[in-house]
């Protein structure tokens, strides 16, 4: 039996196929907000989750991710099913969407303005994200930054946050009636459990705004939050770090960055309180 | 006329519609978004999403907004890695200047500095090049210091290249992430045609921003392309690879009319003969590449039942791997073309192990997990 959504995210639309409960039902869960319609309009990304052969279904059973007929990956274990499901949407975005310069960043809005958090694995970019969208500020993304070629806006893609081990917890008492995905245990990333979207952010999923800063955040336990202004060029190389294809955009992409940094100013933020954290990043928009 | 025109329209409402709209771009200007759906799907599996953009843009059609990213973001992948090859074009030579007295671009790499129709859009991963093999100890050593470094494989494929390959395990550099495949000769030494390398005739082009660089000449090229693709066994890229010879075919038959029979000729003359005809008979019969009248009939096997089969193993093996044309006819296609392609490139006495030992390596990988998600956000 297979279950079919199709999901409008943003600029993409996907549709997800899947026979694995589990997949259904946290879609179910945490995308409960979005229009999740039959409407078979034009499709971007028809994306299938199978559980894996007859024999597999009871020894260690596993999940294989198809977008189209294709699997970019080796299955994976089924407890993971969601979260590879969300790995994968981010595979579809970042390998096939070049309308965009596709960053590895959390990406908020307030007042009509955008800022973008660039940061690697572990440092607390999704955490940081997380706290600041139930504060008030507006989640585009907590993993791309999508900034469109033709008119340089910061363009949503708003789905749930994904959270990794001791995160998952601070998020928990740091938001109210937070709603999470089951937990997926020992994946290469440690234990993941995804956050669903605040609804406001997901009625407003359309609504591109324009870039502010650019903020590259680091989580210091104990640090008082502090932000320091970094030059352009530092800043363009540790943008180049965190792009997903401008080696594809190649001198678009240059442009692109250059142009942004006319206008744009960066940061290098540490922080350990998300109080603190609100308030600059708050004044930064004021 | 009436007749041809009749034929066109059963041979349409047939085929899938990749293949329409390959072999009649027009059809590109007014497509709903059904077809676009299906379109885009079936150019995904065969790699040519890109390559209709080109065709798009070539004839000036308006792109609806829905569809317009997809074709334009593979489009730029392929741009991306024409550069590369044209930075290739300068650097490899550079470091083996003073080491290969012979170095050919071949394939995707030959079709670009040529500028052929069928290099724009063009996705391809390696640089192929063609070098002397006494030379190839000491090109290898002066790559591995030029940056060139091996790219992980193991001990079976690596001894299995070094004994019967025509090419050894690829290369990929190190900071500009190129992989460049070399090649000393144009199949594997066990195949039974084993044709010569230096029976080519090649050529020099001119690179804007390079200067000079060789390649195959116009009919070598076409006859190199038909060899490898009808020696396959797999045709993961059938479709993309006989569109490339139907645009080839079409771009130097405008120039001289009298190309394909040169092209014949030419291939009998190098022993060649056998794939260069299926080339050409199998893309005027899947992509209509026109062709001078009585030119099929001649292009037959050399008996009607090896045609029969040809006919359906080939025109079916052309069709996009996708569900949505997907029938029995291509299962079948594929079970004997597998096991051609494995016959002609080697004897029995060696297929077997050799077979024996990739499943059992396939059924090992079955079982392990994907590394790469941990490159994933």
């Amino acid at each position: 039996m297979f279950d079919q959504f199709t999901l409008p995210i943003g600029p993409f639309s996907f549709s997800i196929k899947t026979d694995n409960s589990a997949v259904a039902d946290n879609l179910l869960s945490l995308y409960s907000d979005y229009n999740l319609s039959n409407d078979c309009s034009f499709v971007d990304f028809p994306i299938t989750i199978t559980t894996r052969s007859l024999i597999r279904r009871f020894i260690k059973p596993q999940v294989d991710f198809f977008l189209d007929e294709f699997a970019p990956f080796k299955p994976l274990p089924k407890d993971q099913s969601f979260a590879m499901l969300e790995w994968g949407m981010n595979w579809c975005i970042t390998t096939r969407a070049h309308q965009f310069l596709i960053f590895h960043a959390g990406t908020i809005e307030k007042n009509g303005k955008v800022i973008v958090m660039p940061a690697e694995q572990g440092s607390g970019k999704s955490t940081l994200t997380a706290a600041m969208v139930y504060s008030g500020w507006r989640l585009f993304s907590d993993e791309l930054a999508l900034i469109s070629l033709e008119d340089e806006l910061v363009y949503p893609c708003t789905r749930p946050i994904n959270l990794k081990n001791d995160s998952i917890e601070i998020i928990n008492n740091f938001v109210e009636n937070a709603v999470f995905s089951t937990i997926a245990k020992d994946t290469h990333k440690g234990t993941v459990s995804l956050l669903k979207p605040p609804t406001d952010s997901v009625k407003r999923i359309h609504e591109p705004a324009s870039l502010h800063s650019i903020v590259f955040p680091k989580y210091i336990p104990k640090v008082d939050a502090k932000l320091t202004p970094i030059n352009q060029i530092q800043a363009f190389e540790q943008l180049i770090e965190h792009s997903f294809n401008y080696h594809i955009l190649g001198e678009e992409g240059f442009h692109l960055i250059a142009n942004i940094l006319k206008t744009v100013n960066c940061y290098q933020f540490e922080y350990s309180d998300f109080e603190e954290a609100k308030k600059i990043l708050g004044n930064l928009v004021e | 006329m009436k007749k041809q025109k009749k034929f066109l329209e059963i041979w349409l409402s047939d085929m899938p519609i990749l293949i329409q709209v390959l072999s009649h771009p027009h059809l590109l200007a007014a497509l709903n978004k059904n077809e676009w759906q299906i379109l885009l799907a079936q150019a995904n599996t065969s790699q040519l999403v890109a390559r209709i953009n080109y065709l798009m843009d070539l004839h000036h059609y308006k792109k609806p907004k829905y569809v317009k990213w997809h074709l334009e973001s593979a489009y730029k992948i392929a741009e991306k890695q024409r550069k590369q090859a044209v930075v290739e074009f300068l650097e490899v030579p550079r470091s083996l200047e003073k080491t290969a007295s012979q170095l050919v671009f071949l394939k995707g790499a030959a079709y670009i500095a040529k500028n052929l129709p069928c290099s724009f859009g063009r996705t391809f991963s390696d640089i192929d090049v063609l070098v002397k093999k006494d030379e190839l100890k000491k090109i290898e050593t002066i790559l591995k210091f030029s940056n060139w470094l091996k790219t992980e494989i193991d001990d079976y494929d690596e001894l299995y290249y070094r004994t019967w390959m025509h090419e050894i395990p690829p290369l990929y550099h190190f900071t500009r992430g190129s992989v460049l495949d070399i090649h000393h000769n144009i199949l594997p030494s066990t195949n039974k045609h084993m044709p010569d390398a230096d029976n080519f005739t090649f050529s020099n082009v001119e690179v804007e921003n390079v200067g000079t660089i060789k390649t195959l000449d116009d009919t070598d090229l076409c006859i190199h392309m038909a060899v490898h693709l009808f020696t396959e066994s797999e045709f993961h890229h059938g479709l993309r690879d006989i569109s490339d010879f139907d645009m080839v075919l079409r771009h130097f038959q405008k120039q001289d009319t009298n190309f394909t029979k040169q092209l014949l000729h030419r291939a009998k003359e190098i022993g060649l003969y056998d794939y260069t005809r299926l080339a050409v008979r199998y893309s005027h019969m899947v992509l209509t590449t026109p062709l001078q009248e009585n030119l099929l009939t001649a292009l037959q096997a050399d008996s009607k039942f090896n045609t029969l089969i040809q006919d359906f193993c080939f025109t079916n093996i052309f069709k996009p791997n996708h569900q949505s044309c997907k029938t029995w006819h291509r299962n079948v296609a594929e079970f004997v073309l597998y096991w051609r392609g494995h016959l002609l490139r080697m004897p029995v006495k060696l297929l077997i192990p050799h077979l024996i030992k990739k499943s059992l390596m396939r059924f090992k990988d079955y079982f392990q997990q994907d590394d790469n998600l941990e490159k994933l956000p």
